[in-house]
């Protein structure tokens, strides 16, 4: 038999264990999910991998690529479990996160009772280095050793886990971070050590910091688990190294991961967005809105010339509220830019007290679960909502895996909602249904409008279980022409693991006015970046013809305190370049803002990406089916629709019979094992070469 | 019943959009003070003047631009206004707030008529008056505060009026920032305009207002149920205004009387002393801002502001008085008296509401400088500006330096070091939780700040502790005061010396070093009565001496182990 080549992507959720196994050159992947085990995850990721080469008939040596996502980071950091730090800063300044940038945001302003989340390092675990720079990175004063040895000596009797340094001005010159960091190496060997001017070297000593220590917080777990992983991987024979996502939809290797696990903090999110860029790519649409709707929340994400829309504003440690994120402690590394809203399948429906119906953001959970589940869940939620307008088969439930009772849902609605707002249960099932599509679209909103962009110049592609129920209407709202729905939406997450490239994100501070900013200078600073990040990915084993840079400096008018981050075009810089910049700027600004200031531009901070593109598996086109739909019609079923105001016999289809070319009006329901899809009167559906659901207005 | 649904989503929109247009002007804004979303309130009137939605940021602005919309309509008929006009207005005795605090209003037309009008308020950078940014500490009448803008044209159908702007610019001495901050304001409001046209196309204009007038009517329904949740009766409260920066020793009272009757609530502030010479005022628009986020701590949060909020609602707030002074009184000092109204508000409720009682706080410290840059000879105005940490609580400990609640949006590390000293001649020697500054309690009260600098340019300095450090934040129900802050200078040095907290332009040459302690809040309940091994581990964290242990708290700690000796407090706490 010929050699067989396989690509795996791993992602852990609360729930399952999702794993894509794709074999180079076949249409089809093979999909594993498995329990999570949160006491270790590795026993989960094993079983998925075992179930997933059995189904493949895979040889282990035959799997040429691994890439996982993980949760780890994130739950560490909200369930407070990380590692026991330290944490080491220019003397004066050791207060830094007792006095803190987190404060009460949304109703906590008027909570009498209100706590902020406690500091990660405690203030006795603080120690202060005497010494101190400028911002040009001169010695004001230097490092004073017998001062510094003897605090580090203090700390390291305290026996932390881990120690984040971060001294003042460090983005400007690292040297004393670095004595420091040999300091402490040496005073307790084999302790996770962070330095900020490793981690993230841009100044803001606040952010530098914070995301240095979230780092050291998650490191040394993080650095267990992938080691272990790994090594239990090269057990069951795959000899590939392991890759982690980052929150920025890039991978690294795992031993990267290890020693900068900042950047794997939003590691799951990411891969749907990924995922949505290559499908879109695949099929001639650069321009993409992402929609991941799970149980709990749904996430949305904007994809821009093929690319993802990454943000550096981002805090973690709260929950997951649009709002809730501005508090929390900052990272600066870059991150995909999601709004996540709380409506999901399992948000609870009720009334406030001025008679409104709402939606979320509490929710059902997995248990006790939506009322239909027979767990004993008596709030209706929003799947609740969808079985009784007939948009879920209570016969088909994960492919009929699970048993659901709509009477429940119906019940459910009738008593907490119908009787009180004198509303027929039908009629209130659907305006769960709208009410969980106008939040889930308040999250479009925040990632397009908000920002200036039309959202009806974008395609919107839904996954997660239930998306595709949802996601017609949601789009709706802002008239978004096409909806696609790609094929096993459920599991989507993971094939964007398989469709990431490696990438090194750089950054360096170096404030100056464009118009005596010279090209040498944008030469030197990008150069050195470009090779940092170069030198990473020729150690991984990328090839020079592999490599991408992309560069860019965040510039703002003289005095600002936002930056917007202005591309730089590929080629050599040259003495126009600090001019086109200026321009870029002043035009974007333009676009946002609608003014145009006269004041001067001056660049702050300079990024550098590097990437080295993967070897992915190629999804091929299929061939045109004979376009004969009646081939895949599973039967009839009542549904509701407000366009007809009331339920009609609705055609339902068995979506894993679809072929390309087919092409089905609605309304319809296209059902699958791990999702199901509605298309409602007025949108007809048509399938594209590579199986995706392609809906629009009649 | 109307469709509850669509209702829903019309609220959601407003809500969206008026939070959403204050973020994006911060965004663009140049004022230190905004580098937060914090400080901008931005709000959606109809053409009667109504308020339609408001972001719930800005808390210490929100019903300035409620007030100040309804001045403009006075000056500016719906008649005599033109699609892409924008106003600029800041006038305190009409809405405003103080010189620098300035508000911009835009209309939204929709088929040649006034649709909507947007209004927004921030501080900005600089509008002359005796001292930087606009916050002197002495003034005694509003034109030391700086330029007076009445309800004037800045755009005229989209253009610039270039008149305007020339004569804000040299009326600043930073124009540069200054129209950067109003630009802001004025960018914000074109994204609102568009926003609101978008509701208007989608739901019709007569409809979209019909459902506005449903929205009005539901959160004045959830007013009136949260008041009726408080027992018809009169409640009284009251708290102290330090000194004025201009008349020594002379304190001021301000006196809340609260009278609930069923669904309606009335503030009655007519007990409160007749107005200061200094900038302790409050305007009338600031006090109501002051009264409105205290109600809204025994309210539904949630509710949507709008009209409806403010029907049920009476305020008397007499004219001549520090909650409602007479022009040409100076105001810009005047956020002690806005939380002297708050805290007396709180201890007004706290029969009915034992356990939302928190104990005062500190109030803001502004530390101010200007001078000529030594490297680029360009002038500089440098504010940083903290403010006071909550006091205790009933039920728990206040929070150690974070802002007063009433700050929300602003953080107690607002500003970094690193971009100070990266754009003015200076350098900070520390920034550290100032131990033993929380007022002892049962619950403690939130530790102060203790945060030094050294300037490297002779410069002019305006130290600006706007009140509670004479007359510390009070402990409660037998809690003790929190300690009082101020500033040092050339503390160490022989000629160290305390400046008043109130001083302005103190010419000081480069070297200069200056100390600024920002009080701590006060304390709740007996302070004998805290468990021992809190006050342990507030020695172990460091926010409490060892000394501070035995004296305030009658707990004697191990010096060695840092154990508590149970037997030697039980001693100290039998006396």
């Amino acid at each position: 038999m010929a050699q067989r080549h396989f690509f795996m992507g791993v992602d852990i959720g609360g729930t399952f264990t999702d794993l894509v196994l794709f074999e180079d050159g076949r249409q089809k992947p093979f999909n594993a999910k498995t329990l999570t085990t949160p006491a270790d995850p590795v026993d989960g990721v094993l079983n998925a991998v075992r179930e997933a080469m059995a189904q493949a008939d895979a040889a282990p040596g035959e799997v040429r690529r691994v890439v996982h996502a993980t949760t780890l980071a994130t739950n560490l950091i909200l369930e407070r479990k990380g590692a026991r730090l330290g944490f080491v800063t220019t003397k004066g300044f050791g207060d830094m996160f007792h006095i803190s940038k987190q404060y009460p945001s949304g109703i906590d302003r008027f909570n009498a009772h209100y706590e902020r989340p406690e500091p990660l390092v405690d203030r006795e675990m603080v120690i202060e280095i005497d010494e101190r720079l400028n911002f040009r990175g001169e010695v004001l004063k230097p490092l004073n050793e017998a001062q510094a040895e003897s605090a580090v000596r203090r700390l390291a009797a305290a026996k932390p886990d881990a120690v984040a340094v971060c001294l003042l001005h460090s983005y400007a010159n690292p040297a004393h971070e670095r004595a420091v960091g040999e300091m402490l190496q040496r005073a307790m060997p084999g302790v996770y050590v962070a330095l900020s001017s490793e981690v993230w070297p841009e100044f803001q000593e606040y952010e530098r910091a914070s995301t240095t220590l979230i780092s050291a917080y998650v490191g040394p777990m993080m650095a267990d688990y992938l080691g272990r992983l790994e090594q239990e991987l090269r057990g069951f024979g795959i000899q590939c190294g392991l890759q982690i996502m980052q929150s920025s939809g890039a991978v690294m290797p795992a031993s990267m991961a290890a020693r900068k696990a900042v950047y794997s903090v939003e590691s799951g999110p990411a891969a749907g967005v990924i995922a949505t860029a290559q499908l879109g790519l695949a099929i001639g649409r650069p321009n993409m809105i992402s929609f991941d709707m799970g149980g709990t929340t749904a996430k949305v994400g904007l994809i821009q010339h093929g690319r993802p829309n990454v943000t550096h504003d981002f805090a973690v440690g709260t929950s997951v509220s649009v709002q809730a994120r501005a508090s929390g402690e900052p990272i600066k590394i870059p991150v995909i830019d999601l709004a996540e809203v709380g409506a999901g399948g399992g948000s609870i429906a009720w009334i406030d007290p001025g008679g409104l119906l709402q939606v979320g953001p509490l929710s059902a959970g997995a248990a006790p679960g939506p009322a239909c589940y027979g767990l004993g869940g008596t709030q209706p939620t929003v799947t609740d909502a969808n079985v009784v307008l007939g948009y879920l088969n209570p016969d088909y439930f994960l492919g009929g895996k699970m048993k659901i009772y709509p009477e429940r849902s119906r019940g459910a609605i009738a008593r907490n909602l119908g009787e009180r707002l004198k509303l027929d249960p039908v009629l209130a099932a659907h305006g769960i249904y709208q009410l969980a599509n106008i939040h889930m679209g308040s999250a479009v909103r925040l990632i397009t409008v908000s920002r200036g962009i039309d959202p009806r110049e974008y395609a919107v592609m839904a996954f997660g279980g239930a998306g595709p129920i949802h996601i017609v209407k949601v789009a709706e709202q802002f008239n978004i022409p096409t909806v696609i729905v790609p094929p096993s939406p459920g599991v989507a997450s993971a094939f964007g693991l398989l469709m990431s490239d490696l990438a090194h994100d750089n950054v360096t501070t170096h404030i100056v006015q464009c118009k005596s900013a010279s090209a040498d200078d944008l030469r030197r600073i990008f150069d050195n970046l470009e090779q940092a990040g170069r030198r990473e990915l020729t150690n991984e084993g990328t090839a020079q013809k592999d490599i991408v840079v992309q560069r860019s400096i965040d510039t703002r008018f003289v005095h600002q305190k936002h930056e917007i981050n202005i591309p730089v075009p590929p080629g050599p810089i040259t003495d126009a370049t600090p001019a086109a910049i200026e321009q870029s700027f002043r035009d974007l600004y333009f676009e946002l803002f609608k003014v145009r200031p006269a004041d001067p531009v001056e660049f702050v901070n300079f990024a550098v990406r590097v990437v080295g593109v993967a070897s992915k598996p190629q999804i091929q086109p299929t061939p045109r089916g004979d376009g004969n739909t009646p081939r895949a019609l599973k039967g009839m079923r009542q549904a509701y629709f407000a366009e007809t105001s009331g339920f009609v016999d609705t055609r339902v289809y068995d979506r894993t019979a679809l072929m390309h070319g087919d092409r089905i009006e609605g309304p319809a329901i296209l059902e699958e094992p791990d999702s199901t899809t509605i298309c409602p009167p007025g949108y007809a559906v048509e399938v594209d070469p590579f199986l995706n659901l392609v809906i629009g207005k009649k | 019943m109307k469709d509850p649904v669509l209702r829903e989503v019309v609220q959601n929109a407003l809500d969206t959009i008026a939070d959403e247009v204050g973020v994006f002007a911060a965004r663009s804004a140049y004022s230190p003070f905004v580098n937060q979303s914090g400080e901008i309130a931005t709000a959606i009137f109809d053409p009667q003047g109504r308020l339609v939605a408001q972001t719930k940021r800005g808390l210490a602005h929100a019903c300035a631009v409620r007030i100040g919309q309804r001045e403009l309509l006075k000056d500016w008929p719906l008649e005599a206004m033109e699609d892409g006009d924008a106003f600029v207005f800041n006038d305190h005795f009409r809405g405003g707030i103080h010189p620098t605090d300035v508000m911009v209003f835009r209309p939204v037309f929709h088929q040649g008529r006034v649709a909507f009008i947007y209004g927004a308020m921030m501080i900005v950078s600089d509008l002359g008056g005796l001292s930087a940014a606009g916050l002197p500490a002495n003034a005694t009448e509003c034109f030391h505060e700086g330029l007076i803008i009445p309800a004037v044209r800045l755009y005229k159908a989209g253009q610039p009026n270039h008149d305007v702007v020339a004569m804000i610019e040299a009326n600043s001495r930073t124009p540069r920032r200054v129209m950067g901050d109003i630009r802001a304001l004025v960018a914000g409001g074109n994204m609102a305009a568009v926003r609101m046209l978008e509701l208007i196309e989608k739901y019709g204009c007569e409809n979209l207002l019909a459902i506005i007038n449903e929205l009005m009517d539901r959160s004045e329904k959830l007013t009136r149920q949260g008041i009726e949740r408080i027992p018809d009766g009169t409640y009284q409260g009251s708290y102290i205004v330090e000194e004025d920066g201009i008349v020594p020793d002379k304190s001021y009272r301000v006196r809340a009387r609260i009278t609930i009757e069923g669904g309606d609530i009335k503030f009655d502030f007519s007990g409160s002393d007749p107005q200061a010479r200094g900038a302790v005022n409050a305007s009338y628009s600031q006090s109501l801002s002051g009264i409105i986020f205290a109600l809204l701590c025994f309210l539904d949060p949630e509710i949507p502001m709008n009209e409806g909020f403010f029907r049920p609602i009476s305020v008397e707030l007499p004219l001549g008085s520090i909650v409602n002074p007479r022009y040409p009184a100076a105001c810009n000092i005047r956020i002690g008296t806005v939380q002297a109204i708050v805290d007396s508000i709180i201890q007004a409720f706290a029969p009915v509401f034992p356990d939302r009682v928190q104990a005062p706080g500190g109030t803001p410290h502004s530390l101010l400088a200007a001078g000529r840059h030594p490297r680029t000879g360009d002038m500089w105005a440098f504010l940083d500006p903290h403010f006071g940490p909550c006091g205790a609580r009933s039920t728990r400990d206040g929070v150690d330096c974070m802002p007063d609640p009433l700050f929300a949006g602003q953080s107690a590390y607002g500003r970094n070091i690193e971009n100070y000293e990266l754009e003015f001649p200076l350098r900070y020697e520390r920034f550290q939780v100032w131990r033993d500054s929380g007022g002892p309690g049962k619950w403690r009260g939130g530790c102060g700040l203790l945060k030094e600098v050294t300037f490297l340019a002779e410069n002019d300095l305006t130290v600006r502790a706007v009140d509670r450090c004479r007359i510390p934040p009070q402990g409660l129900a037998g809690g003790k005061p929190g300690k009082g802050g101020g500033w040092i200078i050339n503390r160490g040095r022989p000629d160290e010396w305390n400046p008043p907290p109130k001083q302005t332009n103190i010419r000081v040459p480069a070297g200069t070093m200056v100390t600024q302690l920002v009080s701590g809040g006060g304390g709740y309940g007996d302070p004998f009565q805290r468990p021992p091994e809190l006050v342990a581990r507030d020695v172990q964290e460091g926010f409490v001496s060892i000394e501070a242990a035995a004296r305030d708290y009658g707990v004697v700690i191990d010096r060695t182990g840092g154990e508590v000796d149970l037997e030697a407090t039980r001693r100290l706490r039998g006396r």
